[in-house]
């Protein structure tokens, strides 16, 4: 097959190419090594014994009420720290900006992850500020957004600092998008609806925005009325729908029964469409929208109220349907079963 | 070369290389795969020391203060602690014997492993038995959410009371 | 031998190796050419997922609600944790390559004559790895692997008889879950490595029965296996030791989020090397999930006995003649296949009165058996024919899994460039 092969310099050059790949395999090891054996939290615990002049801490961990485990302040080391206010230290070591209202002890009780999301498991700054679900980077909720977080356990309004969640909320009734896009059961997307929104607080916000300013940028064949114009002067209404629609993974939180109460309302048609002040079912349905009214007949409309409907008025008794979802509302509201 | 060729002269087995250049080649490369296998252990054994320890955390809340009736010793089964109130305060002690880490039960004069027969007194001191030291005392303060937390790492001398200007029959938060 | 052999360390070592190497061994074996070193490469991988898989268990907890929770730790707490875990998934794709292409290999040198046994060996073989990375793939625990796992399970529903019961005995019952998760576990660190193990060792033992590397030519001299064979071998493992780990240094293995059991991910798509069952399901189930399959395994078992030509000869493919006639064969079936899918994709509903017939995967089972009828009247040769109809069905596979990559939201094509919109 080949010339006659000269085997004693074979066999130099294969002592030569082990060699030679030996050395290869242990430059792997040693990169592996240097990229594993430096977490991020080290340096940066470095920096801050060097700023406070105090003894690195080690890993710092939380576990939840739901039973996850924090270790955002492995890094950020001064959350709780009142005295260092006044010490004016960089992003990771300060104290927490505002007072935490409704959770003084977030840190210690719920973990920073709950609220902020981001991993909370992870230990250095490139894997923590990531939203496991899109995978995005620095998904650090601020206000207004955090207020989408407060969710999770809470019905919008239930608890002070959700106005613009709750605002947000009533507005999804208002405009009338639950009349395409329920967030009960049914919701499941198909021909009569839009997409199910059960869950859409996972994508990213700029897609959220996009999607509703220009539904068409996100999907290419959306029958979704573009909303470019209706929110030109009212900034403020898009980023509270915007809150709300973030709010919207609704996993399941075991350990919080207090959420796991709200979880069958806030999916429930009843709250997103009789939203109340205060967050409940109480509100009477509404919506004002041209678009909606031109299009009655095509709609859901006629499921309830069936035949050709001119203006079935907001109080006509209740249909089927409704009387069948009520069951969700008599979680709390013993007068509605 | 010279010497292999007069041992094998039948096989045309050698090296273009003195045997010295030949040791060092072979040597190094045994060198270099000895280090990746030790590296690769070594690697191994630090992948399985953990970083992070899973169990209870050190500091932990063991409830409100109304939760605690005046006079009375609570047996914090989860947390193998006990938390008394009487009228100098709240004190909070380990339930696990100093000996080997049974958890203590109480007795009419104080506290007795049922694993090899220590005992401690009220304030959990050495009584008999084959442990050498006291039932530790924790540290046990009021956090502003109206909890009382206990901190494992932080040890007081034994007997120590706070927090006794809590009423008694104030919830506390 | 060389003056090293008589050292006593060194020749227990030998004794040890020659258990799978003879002394001396033929000049063709040292040609990498003829078998890519594909068979050791393998093995190399075996030997990495072994190790890296005993050191995942060590903080792999096998519970619904936990597995996910220990792979962040995994990820992001342990010391060489994203390293071990990238290096194990790495390596298990790396093997179902190696796997297939060493199945290819030995097909195409004709390697299987005189060793039937052996060939069936390598075929269940082939078939564990299969179980371990499938199994594998469910342990993470994460969206992407449950639904995955669910979508995959749920093509037995189309086997026929054994498909639910099947389906049932894996899963544990209708739904995966906690049940379906031990199990998957069980089988992957426990079952399926020893059926592996024992077979791996029976494969290399037969190979040694039947003389090693086959196709020897007659006039081949012998050669010294030390250092000649082994150093070559220790070379090729050594580099693809450092390959392996140079690529899980360097690309991370992904974790997917927590998994959301009422709400897939639009698409589910199944690992890649099963990808290309769930594209043909997608064109007909009886076709795509049970004929082509069938029919692929099929050719594989009755292969060594409809080939009764000349011996392995140590060339790729016999004959440039055979060679010319295969190289036309799978470039006409790469066209054949483009052809009836961008005819498939565009005329969305045309296969709507026989979407059994008309679709793309029972178009390459007809053109693989036309092209084995044709190759093998043209070579005079059964053997071109088999080559034939596996060149047709490697173009099938291949093309269904480049395909399945390209599936976006509701199993509609796009382009690697073009985005994917928004879905409920």
């Amino acid at each position: 097959m080949s010339a006659e092969r000269d085997l004693p310099t074979d066999a130099r050059r294969l002592r030569i190419g082990l060699l030679l790949a030996a050395c290869a395999l242990l430059t792997v090891m040693v990169l592996a090594a240097v990229r594993a054996l430096r977490p991020g939290f080290v340096e940066i615990q470095a920096r801050f014994a060097g700023q406070v002049g105090e003894a690195a801490a080690g890993v710092r961990q939380v576990q939840s009420c739901r039973g996850e485990l924090d270790r955002c302040t492995t890094c950020h080391l001064g959350v709780e720290r009142e005295d260092l206010r006044a010490a004016g230290l960089p992003p990771p070591f300060g104290p927490h900006p505002e007072r935490l209202g409704h959770h003084q002890r977030a840190h210690v009780e719920i973990g920073c992850s709950a609220c902020h999301g981001g991993v909370g498991r992870a230990l250095n700054s490139d894997d923590a500020h990531v939203n496991a679900a899109t995978g995005e980077r620095d998904p650090l909720m601020r206000e207004p957004h955090i207020q989408a977080a407060c969710a999770r356990c809470h019905l919008p309004g239930e608890v002070p600092g959700t106005e613009r969640l709750l605002h947000g909320a009533r507005l999804y009734a208002e405009l009338g998008c639950a009349v395409c896009h329920p967030l009960g059961r049914e919701g499941l997307g198909g021909a009569d609806y839009g997409p199910d929104l059960r869950t859409i607080g996972r994508k990213s916000l700029g897609y959220l925005r996009d999607s509703l300013i220009d539904p068409s940028a996100n999907f290419a064949g959306s029958t979704m009325p573009a909303f470019d114009r209706s929110f030109e002067d009212h900034p403020e209404a898009l980023a509270d729908l915007l809150v709300y629609l973030e709010s919207l993974p609704l996993e399941p939180a075991p350990g919080c029964r207090l959420r796991e109460r709200n979880a069958g309302l806030l999916a429930a048609p009843c709250a997103s469409c009789h939203a109340g002040t205060a967050g409940n079912a109480a509100g009477r349905f509404r919506h004002g929208c041209v678009w909606i009214r031109e299009r009655r007949d095509a709609l859901r409309c006629g499921r309830c109220h069936p035949g050709t409907v001119p203006d079935p008025g907001p109080d006509k008794g209740f249909c089927p349907r409704i009387q069948q979802e009520r069951k969700a509302c008599s979680a709390c509201h013993d007068a509605a079963r | 070369m010279a010497e292999e060729h007069d041992r094998q002269p039948a096989e045309q087995v050698g090296d273009a290389d003195g045997p010295s250049r030949r040791d060092f080649l072979v040597g190094s490369g045994r060198a270099v795969l000895c280090a990746c296998a030790l590296g690769a252990a070594a690697g191994s054994l630090r992948l399985a020391i953990p970083r992070v320890q899973d169990g209870p955390p050190a500091r932990f809340p063991v409830g409100r203060p109304g939760d605690f009736q005046m006079r009375t010793l609570t047996w914090l089964r989860e947390r193998d602690l006990f938390v008394l109130r009487d009228e100098g305060g709240f004190g909070a002690m380990s339930a696990r014997c100093t000996h080997l880490g049974c958890t203590v039960r109480r007795t009419a004069d104080g506290f007795y492993c049922p694993c090899h027969g220590a005992r401690f007194g009220l304030a959990g001191e050495l009584v008999s038995g084959p442990a050498r030291e006291p039932l530790p005392w924790y540290r046990l303060s009021l956090e502003p959410d109206g909890k009382l937390w206990v901190d494992r790492r932080e040890e007081v001398s034994a007997g120590t009371r706070s927090l006794g200007e809590i009423e008694a029959g104030e919830a506390g938060g | 031998m060389s003056r090293e052999a008589d050292e006593p360390h060194l020749r227990m070592r030998r004794n040890f190796v020659f258990h799978v190497h003879p002394l001396r061994v033929s000049e063709h074996a040292l040609n990498p050419w003829l078998t890519l070193g594909l068979g050791i490469l393998t093995g190399v991988l075996f030997f990495l997922l072994c190790a890296s898989g005993a050191l995942l268990m060590i903080y792999y907890i096998p519970s619904t609600e936990r597995a996910y929770d220990s792979m962040l730790d995994i990820q992001h707490a342990v010391a060489f944790g994203p390293f071990v875990r990238a290096l194990h998934r790495w390596s298990a794709h790396g093997m179902v390559a190696c796997v297939g292409l060493h199945l290819v290999r030995v097909a195409a040198c004709a390697a299987y004559r005189g060793r039937t046994l052996n060939w069936f060996i390598g075929l269940a073989l082939l078939a564990s790895t299969l179980g371990l990375a499938y199994t594998g793939y469910l342990l993470p625990w994460d969206q992407r692997a449950y639904w995955a796992v669910t979508v995959s399970a749920n093509l037995l529903d189309h086997f026929p008889w054994l498909g639910a019961p099947l389906k049932e005995l894996f899963l544990g019952g209708e739904r995966v879950g906690q049940a379906a998760l031990i199990r998957f576990y069980t089988l992957h660190v426990f079952v399926l490595p020893v059926v592996l193990l024992a077979l791996l060792g029976l494969h290399l033992w037969r190979i040694r029965k039947d003389g090693g590397l086959a196709g020897r030519p007659a006039d081949d001299r012998l050669l010294p296996a030390w250092p000649h064979l082994l150093l070559r071998e220790a070379i090729l493992v050594l580099c693809a030791l450092a390959v392996a780990g140079l690529f899980a240094a360097l690309v991370d293995a992904p974790l997917g989020g927590r998994p959301d059991l009422h709400h897939p991910s639009n698409p589910d798509k199944a690992p890649w090397f099963f990808l290309w069952v769930q594209e043909m399901v997608s064109y007909s189930a009886p076709v795509g999930g049970v004929a082509f399959p069938s029919l692929a395994v099929l050719l594989l078992v009755v292969w060594p006995f409809a080939d009764r030509g000349e011996r392995a000869t140590g060339r790729w493919l016999g004959a440039p003649r055979s060679r010319w006639l295969l190289g036309a064969v799978v470039l006409s079936a790469a066209a054949a296949f483009a052809s009836l899918e961008w005819a498939y994709l565009a005329g969305e509903g045309c296969a709507g009165s026989h979407p059994d017939l008309l679709n793309p995967a029972s178009g390459m089972l007809v053109l693989a058996a036309v092209a084995a009828a044709a190759a093998g009247w043209v070579d005079r040769s059964r053997r071109t024919a088999l080559l034939a109809a596996l060149g047709v069905t490697l173009v099938a596979v291949v093309g269904c899994i480049l395909v399945g990559l390209c599936r976006g939201p509701d199993w509609i094509f796009y382009w690697p460039w073009e985005d994917w919109p928004l879905v409920g």
